[in-house]
């Protein structure tokens, strides 16, 4: 059951990647919709297509057939262009591997989404600045990557995602790389961040002992939908 | 923040950004001393006409350059006096003669026999001695550049010309002969006896109009009046004469081919080294990609460190070449390297940088997003 309105569906959305000339279906017809305020974890064994389909809700890959809506509006089927706005105007990333600019202070890996973003230079400062203190990095502004642990690159990574206010955050595998303490701070303060605000969480992981902090569980198995609840399946 | 990633990225490795710099540096002096040359020698080989009041040149049928034609009798002075429109008109000589060096042993020279009294031809630049000076029986001058190459040291020193006797009154400074052979002014009447001519004949006649007459169109009516000559304004002849040496004889391609090779090789440097810098930084790229950067904003990262090391290797390479230059001001060889050329190489070298990062904006533009999600 939904608790609002769906910010991201997907529907009958399938994906096959050709190998050669071997066709490997990743994704079998999966629907499914994620409303303000929820936050869900894809879960599932490797290569059963949780990514392919956290790539095609982001909207940075096509699928095959089917279609996926954000904010009640089709992406499917807009040229690249079109899906890099729809990715600017209403996403956040947070990646595995952290994915930040080594050669950046934590502060300007942040201002990063907004001058994507085409937000002044003082502004997005003091936001990016506000964005790392909610994550309790107030005191790393001017540090580098390489010179902050495996945690707080990850927090650096939740600021970047979410110093935008994006409705929509996708995290794939955000606590992989993280010890079992670090990587459930880590996903509390996503939940807290991102459901205070009314935003959709939607995370690919491993890691059953981030459940807690889900709304809802879905279990991704050989490229469909095998169930889902509340708890780890 | 492009600007800032930009500059990250290229100090990020500092080896490579020295390569970098290197390249363009290479290319910078390269097409500078080059081009410089080129400039010096197409100026040099027309530095005589272009340093005189004449607007009109009148030489025998058939001319190709100002260093090597053949006499005009003396009927042709008469007859170009007696066109209408013509001011004044004055008998010039040029020749190759033979310098025999007071201490023994010889060296090719040009001889230009000009009149003292009306000054057309004269040499300009002059650091030492007069041009009345030059009125007197065998008095010459010479450029100081040449004074080791003509075995002399300065005013008061005898020599020969042709066997006959020459006497240093008056030194120039950066009279340049493009050919091996300095030049040497002496009088008309001087240079008629070095050169072996008959007395009336000339290599060239100077002809300046009256006030309020174009060089076209008296041009024009001395072609028309006087058979058996070439016309040319002072810009035509310097022209030709240019065109001469610089092209018909190869000297000024071979010198644009080497300019050319430098701006290839700076260039294939810079691609290079450009590439390797994007390729490094490839996850950054995609990152921007999956978040929804437009293409232009990965572009103008790119094209922002192409600019960067456009701007720091030419100030580097700038600053070398003029100090070739002023070595070479020393010597013999005349590199020029005039303000205006300064600023063109400077378009040029950020041209060459921006078409060398061109490869590695293909690069990016076929990253696919979804490598984020590959941990790439």
């Amino acid at each position: 059951m939904l608790p609002g309105k769906p910010l991201l569906e997907a529907r009958r959305v399938a994906k096959t990647f050709t190998l050669g000339k071997v066709a490997v279906p990743a994704l079998r017809g999966v629907d499914m919709a994620v409303a303000a305020g929820e936050v869900v974890l894809l879960m599932g064994p490797s290569g059963s297509g949780k990514t392919t389909l956290l790539s095609i809700l982001g909207c940075i890959l096509a699928p095959t057939s089917g279609s996926v809506a954000v904010m009640g509006r089709e992406a499917s089927g807009l040229p690249e262009a079109e899906l890099a706005r729809v990715r600017l105007a209403h996403f956040g990333f947070i990646f595995q591997g952290y994915n930040l600019f080594p050669t950046l202070f934590a502060e300007e890996n942040v201002r990063v989404s907004l001058d994507l973003r085409g937000v002044g230079k003082a502004d997005a400062v003091a936001r990016s600045r506000a964005a790392l203190e909610a994550v309790g990095l107030g005191d790393k502004f001017r540090v580098l990557p390489r010179d902050l642990s495996g945690g707080q690159k990850q927090r650096v990574a939740i600021a970047r995602a979410l110093v935008a206010e994006p409705e929509i955050l996708l995290a794939d595998e955000p606590t992989a790389a993280l010890d079992s303490e670090t990587g459930k701070a880590v996903i509390a303060l996503l939940r807290e961040l991102a459901v205070s605000h009314g935003r959709c969480v939607v995370i690919v992981t491993h890691d059953a002992r981030i459940a807690a902090f889900a709304d809802r569980v879905i279990r991704i198995e050989d490229g469909r939908i095998t169930g889902q609840g509340q708890e780890p399946l | 923040m492009i600007i800032r990633i930009a500059l990250r990225n290229l100090l990020h490795d500092r080896v490579r950004l020295a390569v970098t710099l290197t390249g363009v540096v290479f290319a910078v002096v390269l097409i500078a001393v080059q081009g410089g040359l080129f400039v010096g020698f197409t100026r040099a080989t027309s530095c005589v006409i272009d340093n005189t009041e004449a607007e009109v040149w009148v030489a025998s049928r058939g001319v190709r350059n100002f260093d090597v034609t053949h006499p005009l009798p003396d009927q042709k002075f008469h007859q170009v006096l007696g066109i209408p429109g013509v001011a004044r008109a004055e008998r010039f000589i040029v020749r190759f003669a033979n310098w025999k060096k007071p201490a023994g042993g010889q060296e090719s020279i040009e001889v230009v026999g000009f009149d003292p009294a009306s000054g057309l031809g004269r040499p300009w630049a002059m650091t030492a001695g007069s041009q009345s000076a030059l009125r007197l029986p065998d008095a010459v001058a010479v450029d100081e550049l040449y004074l080791g190459k003509l075995g002399i040291t300065g005013l008061g020193d005898r020599a020969e010309i042709n066997d006959r006797r020459a006497r240093v009154v008056a030194l120039t400074r950066g009279i340049r002969s493009f050919t091996t052979s300095p030049y040497v002014f002496t009088s008309f009447e001087n240079g008629l006896k070095y050169a072996g001519f008959a007395r009336g004949q000339s290599t060239y006649l100077l002809v300046r109009p009256v006030a309020g007459l174009s060089a076209e169109t008296l041009r024009d009516a001395i072609a028309a009046g006087v058979p058996d000559v070439d016309v040319f304004t002072r810009e035509e002849f310097s022209g030709k004469t240019q065109y001469y040496w610089m092209f018909t004889t190869g000297a000024g391609m071979a010198l644009l081919i080497a300019a050319s090779l430098g701006l290839v090789v700076g260039g294939v440097v810079v691609a290079q080294t450009l590439y390797a810098t994007t390729v490094d930084h490839l996850p950054e790229f995609g990152t921007l990609r999956a978040m929804g950067a437009p293409g232009g904003y990965i572009h103008r990262i790119i094209v922002a460190q192409a600019v960067a090391a456009a701007l720091v290797g030419y100030a580097f390479g700038i600053a070398i070449s003029y100090f070739l230059v002023s070595l070479a001001e020393r010597g013999g060889a005349s590199i020029l390297l005039p303000p205006g050329m300064a600023v063109g190489l400077f378009f040029l070298t950020v041209v060459m940088c921006v078409t060398a990062g061109l490869v590695s904006i293909r690069k990016v533009t076929s990253i696919d997003p979804a490598m984020v999600f590959r941990g790439a």
